[in-house]
């Protein structure tokens, strides 16, 4: 056989080939893998929540958050107050209005 | 149950579908695999991953095409991509040999036999693994579609989403091309 020949006779030799096939319990080990993925992203999650970085983190942000309640609350609280006080004063400017009511008005009102 | 039926069952979760799934095309995405990165280790690694994409990504699938299609396309694409890998890392392991004390060498795997192919023809064939092994991409893939998988043009070129035309011409230049790294590798 010459060079030719041989080369084409390798060219050839995938003819008839049939298909591989996995091992048998393909399913089973692809299940296994895919269990295995989801514990590995759940201990995954779990390393990186309990990291120092993180938990300090974490406690930074909570007492953050908490301060910022806390002061809009008093904030909050405060305008409230204002809002009252004026209210009170509004109701002095009404009893001084009403003292002060003009006589002439006062007959208008009363003939 | 049709492949529509299978795939809307897919949408939902339905873990027994996805048996289905596996049951009916592992033969195929292994052989695929199998035949581009020459390993039975790594293609049954592919496999699995090409299955674990299929049932990830299933909402995404429109149904443009078979479903068969769009699973090779997976398969083509994770091979490819195991063997961009395990190129990077023989070369790695390359320079760390260089670099090394100790003079260990990096050996190539034994030659390849695809479990498939007559016995009287292992030799030959294992000959011309090695030579579409060194096939550009896109010539690869389109030669393993043909030959060992036994795809028409059409089906190749959906999967490959190219028109028919290009992949005639692929196929003959990978034909040039395997004709001519045989050249050297035959006495």
């Amino acid at each position: 056989m010459n060079k030719e020949q041989k080369i084409e006779s390798i060219l050839n030799s995938l003819d008839g080939v049939e298909r591989a096939t996995p091992r048998p319990f393909f399913f089973t080990r692809l299940e296994a893998r895919m269990q295995r993925g989801e514990a590995t992203f759940a201990e995954k999650l779990l390393g990186f929540l309990v990291r120092p970085s993180v938990a300090i983190a974490a406690v930074v942000l909570i007492v953050v958050m908490n301060a910022f309640v806390v002061v809009s609350t008093t904030l909050q609280e405060d305008k409230q107050q204002q809002v009252n006080n004026s209210g009170v004063e509004i109701a002095t400017v009404d009893q001084y209005l009403e003292m002060n009511m003009n006589p002439f008005d006062a007959e208008k009102v009363d003939p | 149950m049709d492949e529509s039926q299978l795939i809307a069952r897919l949408k939902e979760g339905d873990r027994a579908a996805f048996k289905e799934l596996v049951e009916r095309w592992e033969d195929m995405v292994y052989n695929t695999s199998l035949s581009i990165v020459q390993s039975d280790e790594d293609a049954e690694d592919v496999a699995q991953e090409v299955f674990i994409q299929v049932y990830e990504s299933i909402d995404s699938f429109k149904e443009q095409s078979k479903l068969s299609t769009w699973i090779y396309r997976i398969a083509v694409t994770k091979s490819l991509d195991a063997i961009r890998k395990k190129k990077r890392k023989k070369r790695n392991a390359f320079l760390q040999s260089l670099y090394s004390k100790d003079d260990e060498l990096v050996h190539d795997p034994a030659d390849f036999v695809h479990p498939g192919v007559k016995a009287e023809n292992k030799e030959e064939a294992a000959l011309l693994f090695k030579a579409i092994d060194k096939l550009p991409e896109n010539q690869k893939t389109a030669f393993v579609l043909n030959r060992i998988e036994m795809l028409s043009y059409k089906e190749v070129s959906e999967i490959m989403e190219v028109s028919v035309n290009s992949v005639d011409a692929l196929l003959q230049r990978a034909k040039k091309n395997l004709r001519k790294k045989l050249e050297g590798m035959v006495k």
